[in-house]
């Protein structure tokens, strides 16, 4: 079962309750914004939901021959401002690990097959640029992190791939760990507003880590406790996704850090919309 | 002062001073920058002046300190300006910087990368001074740092650079020149700028010796002087180019060069290398094996289109080549012929002034022809020079050396005992004439290289001749600190035993003498471990060996019991178990032939129903006995039977 969530619910005086097909409980939010700022949800018993899709402003890809339900709750959760995309890499499913992306473009690991790259060129807009790159490290999720200006990535990615990234997703690539881990794309995840980084890091080195991204960051975990967050957690500016495990003390913080509760303000809304460049031209 | 405030100074210092090339303090800078009167009363080196300086162990000199020290406290001053507003810092390099910028440049640079990969794997993090050296020496050829292959594996960088280091010293100091300046610095320049490959500098001294060979073309050290303080006064008004050409892989960059400047340049890259299997495809074909396949067909055009491109490209520059001093050519193998037609060059070149690059080429790209250059132009101050404050007077040393002051060599001759005799023969042609005390920076000697590479004798050599164990390297290790192998160190403390009072012993670091007693009681009380061990383990063998033949006995019991059913004869403790075992047996047979009884039973009532149960002879009934059977007849006994047959057989 799915539950959608939100703490707000005691501030907002005209609430009700829906039941949706999906047999999840949905406390919906009356603003002109239908945007629930977090939430819970699971993939066939996993809550690593951050493994089978890849959340950004302008696209939303699932991994394909998952159950409907899950598939729906993105669906209606984003449907009318991105694009909701069900598609495999390789042939695999955990497709939120073995890409990345943001706003500007999709990189593909070089076991993607033909078909999954046709599809995603097609079913993605036409501003977002999608490319394989031949790189070693085929868990490019794992590689790396980025929101749509800066990237952090494993220190042996190649020199051309980093070009790659730079140029495909428009972003400064930075060579970094996290809290002495490699997979930076696995221990941190951050949007254009916030980040939510691997607990064990340093105070230093968050500080460090959010004057080089410029966007603020916190230490914490997601699915009650899980320290590997992008595997728990997928985000972009205005709603997240987190495993069923998470807790509200969890789901609190990252609504904090990512800002979602603002973003329920209209205005906020209206200049998420203008950031997505590819669907509303 | 620790490493951070060092590394910040260091960088704000080259902030502060925007004209560096005028400035002595920094350490490389391209031919073409330094100041006109550079190489004026300069004298060519045969040999860099690593480890010249092992036998004054004093600090360094008053000059570079006082610079070092006005450097500091500007930045010190500056830093505190910077850490009162904002703090941009890296902590993997333990280094700050003063903007954003600064910080995220950081973040992209090979430096950080090599950082954070020490740092992972748990070793120390280097310093940008030795990172530059790295990577400009190109010391560390398979660390391959801003190669596009990034991910090469990197676990024995370390020992292997360690144990690479002198022979690729060595390697390069062959490619290098040394000249030793005016102002009492030694810097190298790669011979290839200058001179082509099999050009020999002739050294004064050696003159005689190589007067012999008249094969190979020479210049003298005066001609090597004047061509030097040509290059950095040639104008620069696009007549004097160098052109540089790399081909490999299918790859080809093209670039020409005035002074620093690019004037020109062109890259192409054609897909000609089979993925995969390597190779180009010509070579795969010139193999026998001709492929069909489409992709075969296509690298086999490109290779043609690669060599019409650069082959096009080439006599659209025949002016630049025209105009150009020297071209350095990277072309392994049959790469060559993208560029040469035989011997003849496709490129016109008049001054036939062809010349290899000596240093590790990665793939051809702009960038890269770029770096080489650089790194081919610079002048590179070497780090383990003797500096010396030298007088007016006495730098009046002319490109020639024959007015070297009569007391330097003196001082020389007093060394000469204290040093290695190889080394001091290299010495003297780097000899430094100063009347006055010559003062040294912290270098590594002899001695380091002996105790670093485990070479007991050399070790023992250079102890008896004198080295001092007490100096301190680069980073501030004596030679003791620097032994790995304990035979090293035991000779260290060995030495220490004999000379007590020679050395200060705790500055070298070595703890305590060795002496022969003490090794004698040493060697015993390990001979007594040992044989004590010996006997521990002969003990445990036979312990073994017994009770595996005991174990075998008892099997073999076991068998013997089991097959003659006898219980009371199998001994101690095995008894019961085969006791029980005989016993189960016994039931199981029992419990058979109770079975086989009821079945029996159960057969000779179904048959009595059917009234057959009476002997065919005799009409006993059969009921409770085995009946015998001869076709249909069944018969109480076997003389019944034969009754029967006769019977039967008259009739």
């Amino acid at each position: 079962m799915t539950l959608r969530f939100t703490s707000l619910v005691n501030q907002v005086p005209r609430t009700r309750v829906k039941t949706t097909f999906c047999a999840s409980i949905t406390i919906f939010h009356p603003s002109a914004c239908h945007f629930t700022m977090a939430t819970r949800l699971r993939f066939e018993n996993s809550c690593e939901i951050g493994v089978f899709t890849k959340l950004t402003n302008a696209y939303c890809l699932v991994a394909n021959e998952g159950s409907e339900s899950f598939y729906s709750v993105f669906e209606s959760e984003l449907a009318d401002v991105i694009p909701v995309v069900k598609t495999s890499i390789g042939g695999t499913r955990i497709i939120g690990r073995l890409c990345i992306g943001n706003k500007k473009g999709l990189l593909l690991p070089h076991t993607t097959t033909d078909q999954e790259l046709q599809h995603l060129k097609n079913s993605l807009p036409d501003a977002v640029v999608v490319q394989r790159i031949n790189e070693r490290l085929s868990a490019l999720g794992n590689c790396m992190a980025c929101n749509d200006h800066v990237a952090l990535t494993h220190t042996d990615l190649d020199k051309e791939t980093e070009e790659m990234i730079a140029d495909v997703l428009g972003v400064e690539v930075f060579r970094q760990t996290i809290a002495g881990n490699v997979l930076v794309g696995s221990y941190c995840a951050f949007s254009n507003r916030g980040g939510l980084v691997h607990p064990h890091t340093s105070v230093e080195d968050l500080d460090e880590l959010s004057t080089l991204l410029q966007v603020p960051l916190v230490a914490g975990t997601v699915n009650r406790g899980s320290e590997v967050i992008a595997g728990g957690l997928t985000v972009n500016d205005w709603t997240a996704f987190c495993g069923s495990d998470t807790t509200a003390t969890e789901l609190s913080v990252i609504e904090n850090v990512f800002k979602l509760r603002e973003a329920q303000s209209n205005a906020i809304v209206d200049e998420a919309r203008k950031s997505l460049v590819a669907t509303y031209v | 002062m620790d490493t951070g405030t060092e590394l910040t100074s260091c960088r704000s210092a080259a902030a502060v001073n925007l004209e560096q090339q005028s400035q002595p303090k920094r350490p490389y800078r391209s031919i073409f920058e330094v100041p006109s009167d550079f190489f004026d009363s300069c004298r060519l080196l045969e040999h860099p002046s690593t480890s010249s300086t092992a036998f004054t162990p004093e600090l360094a000199t008053t000059v570079t300190i006082d610079k070092e020290s006005i450097v500091e406290e500007e930045d010190s001053t500056k830093d505190k300006t910077v850490s009162s507003s904002e703090r941009w810092t890296c902590n993997t390099c333990k280094s700050s910087f003063e903007s954003l910028q600064d910080q995220r440049s950081h973040f992209k640079s090979d430096f950080h990368r090599i950082n954070v990969k020490l740092t992972v794997a748990g070793k120390d993090t280097v310093k940008e001074d030795d990172f530059d050296e790295w990577t400009s020496d190109s010391l560390v050829k398979d660390y391959d740092i801003s190669s596009i292959s990034g991910s090469e594996d990197e676990d024995d960088r370390e020992s292997s650079l360690r144990n690479d280091l002198n022979k690729e010293l060595l390697a390069s100091n062959k490619r290098k020149i040394f000249v030793y300046l005016a102002n009492g610095e030694i810097v190298s320049l790669w011979k290839s700028l200058f001179l082509d490959d099999n050009v020999k500098i002739l050294f004064e001294h050696s003159k005689s010796g190589t007067m012999l060979d008249d094969v190979l073309p020479c210049v003298t050290e005066s001609e090597m002087t004047a061509r030097l303080r040509y290059v950095i006064h040639e104008p620069r008004d696009y007549t004097r180019f160098r052109v540089m050409l790399l081909a490999s892989g299918g790859h080809f960059a093209g670039c020409v060069f005035d002074g620093n400047s690019v004037v020109a340049h062109k890259t192409f890259h054609r897909y000609v290398i089979r993925a995969k299997s390597g190779k180009k495809q010509s070579s795969k074909d010139a193999s026998g094996k001709i492929a069909h396949s489409a992709g075969a067909s296509i690298r086999r055009h490109n290779e043609l289109a690669l060599k019409k491109d650069i082959r096009e490209l080439l006599a659209a520059w025949k002016h630049y080549f025209d105009a150009s001093l020297c071209i350095f050519i990277h072309a392994p193998s049959d790469n060559r012929q993208l560029l040469f037609e035989g011997e003849t060059p496709y490129f016109s070149c008049q001054k036939n002034a062809i010349r290899r690059i000596p240093l590790t080429v990665r793939r051809p790209t702009f960038k890269e022809a770029r770096r080489l250059y650089n790194i081919l132009t610079q002048v590179s101050t070497e780090p383990n020079e003797e500096i010396v404050t030298v007088s007016k007077e006495d730098s009046r040393t002319t490109h020639t050396h024959e007015v070297l002051p009569g007391s330097s060599k003196k001082n020389l001759v007093n060394n000469k005992e204290v040093g290695e005799a190889s080394i001091v023969n290299s010495m003297e042609d780097l000899t430094i004439s100063s009347g006055k005390e010559s003062k040294v920076s912290l270098v590594s000697t002899p001695l380091h290289a002996a105790a670093k590479a485990g070479d007991v004798e050399k070790v023992l050599e250079l102890l008896e001749q004198g080295s001092d164990p007490c100096v301190v390297d680069e980073r501030g290790k004596t030679p003791y600190m620097l032994a790995t192998e304990k035979e090293v160190r035991n000779t260290f403390r060995r030495f220490m035993a004999l000379n007590l009072d020679k050395w200060d012993w705790q500055a070298a670091k070595v703890p305590s003498p060795l002496t022969k007693e003490m090794e004698e009681s040493q060697n015993t009380k390990q001979a007594e471990k040992d044989a004590k061990r010996k006997a521990r383990a002969k003990e445990l063998k036979k312990l073994k060996k017994a009770r595996e033949k005991k174990a075998e006995a008892e099997a073999a019991q076991a068998k013997k019991a089991s097959s003659s059913q006898s219980q009371s004869v199998t001994p101690q403790m095995t008894k019961e178990e085969k006791l029980k075992r005989a016993q189960d047996e016994e039931r199981e047979k029992r419990a058979a032939a109770a079975e086989r009884r009821i079945a029996a039973l159960q057969s000779q009532s179904n048959t009595a129903t059917s009234s057959d149960t009476l002997c065919s002879y005799c009409q006993v009934s059969l009921a409770g006995k085995v009946p015998f059977h001869r076709y249909n007849y069944r018969y109480c006994s076997t003389s019944c039977m034969h009754v029967h047959r006769e019977m039967l057989e008259d009739e």
